[in-house]
């Protein structure tokens, strides 16, 4: 798979079709992302994880968008999985990132990682390597909504009062891309002091991943205290598939029915 | 989601009331009001 990639990217890099191509290397034994400019230097090329979710696994879309304020004229590939094309799809409906000048580079991830991760598609629509595998479906939020209300509400009081308010979730997520942050205002979470103000803190974030979330897991691979970050945004997207009919990230032309007046679209 | 996170949803309530509608006004804040007494105190008070 990795050949295919690195042939992939050495074309669009020789004929100059991209400006660099924003993926993974492996260096010093770790490994990080990189912005490719060489073709030289795709012998560091790492895919990140395969078998389990574990720390190689990075918000590419994230680098992108830096990249792409500070240069917006220029063409990048960007290195994707099923999970980061999600995100790509969401960015272009948000004005983030512009498809023209965005290049990626698909790969389906092995089934192992697609359990492990639970992801809903494992796969981009049109991948350069690996087969795709199905989808895997959990029952997380379907647990909690089985508890009654009072037991409901002593699970995330206690989860979230673990909080260590790192901001580690916001940091790590792609579709987090606000230049000024509700979770920073004080009237909404005061600051210097722990714990954490809940469930506003929590809440508050969620609201916002409402047609947003792509539902990468990555928030709660990063929170250092374990909260089940991904099965609240889960409850906001179900909500919002429930009412309107929408999935953030699934199709390309995707459009919002929350930053639009008049009657839902259809998608 | 406050009813996912155990707070009843009926503690949250949004209306559109015109400036001009005062008595329509009092009488959401009204029937609020006998809503959340009848709810007791909010579980977020007691944590
Ligand atoms: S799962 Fe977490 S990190 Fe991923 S898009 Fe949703 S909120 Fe952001
Ligand atoms: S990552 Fe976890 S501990 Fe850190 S702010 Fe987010 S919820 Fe709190």
């Amino acid at each position: 798979m990795i050949d295919t990639i690195k042939q992939k990217i050495s074309g669009l890099l020789s004929d100059a079709s991209v400006k660099g191509v924003v993926a993974l290397k492996t260096a010093n034994g770790h490994v990080t992302p990189c912005v490719f400019q060489k073709e030289d230097d795709l012998d560091m090329l790492s895919l990140g994880d395969m078998q389990a979710s574990g720390d190689t696994r990075y918000p590419l879309n994230k680098v992108l968008i830096t990249i792409a304020r500070q240069y917006p004229d220029d063409v990048f590939g960007v290195l994707v999985r099923g999970c980061d094309e999600r995100g790509l799809y969401t960015l272009y409906r948000l004005n983030q990132l512009d498809p023209d000048k965005v290049v990626p580079i698909g790969f389906c991830c092995p089934e192992e990682l697609a359990k492990a991760c639970e992801c809903k598609k494992p796969y981009p629509d049109d991948p350069v390597a690996g087969e795709k595998t199905k989808e895997i479906f959990q029952n997380r939020m379907e647990e909690i909504e089985g508890m009654d209300i009072s037991k409901r509400f002593s699970f995330w009081m206690d989860q979230f009062s673990k909080c260590i308010k790192c901001y580690g979730c916001r940091n790590i997520c792609s579709m987090c891309f606000c230049r000024e942050c509700s979770l920073e205002c004080e009237d909404l979470v005061s600051k210097g002091s722990l714990p954490v103000d809940i469930p506003v803190f929590h809440l508050t974030r969620a609201m916002h991943m409402a047609d947003r979330c792509i539902d990468c897991g990555l928030c709660e691979e990063a929170c250092p205290s374990d909260i089940p970050l991904r099965v609240l945004y889960k409850k906001t997207s179900r909500i919002m598939n429930a009412e309107f009919g929408f999935t953030s990230g699934i199709e390309k032309q995707e459009k919002s029915p929350l930053s639009m007046l008049g009657p839902a679209p259809d998608n | 989601m406050l009813d996912f996170c155990g707070i009843e949803k009926e503690r949250m309530r949004a209306r559109w009331v015109s400036s001009a509608e005062a008595p329509e006004f009092v009488e959401e804040i009204n029937q609020f009001i006998n809503v959340l007494k009848k709810l007791g105190p909010s579980p977020l008070s007691m944590n």
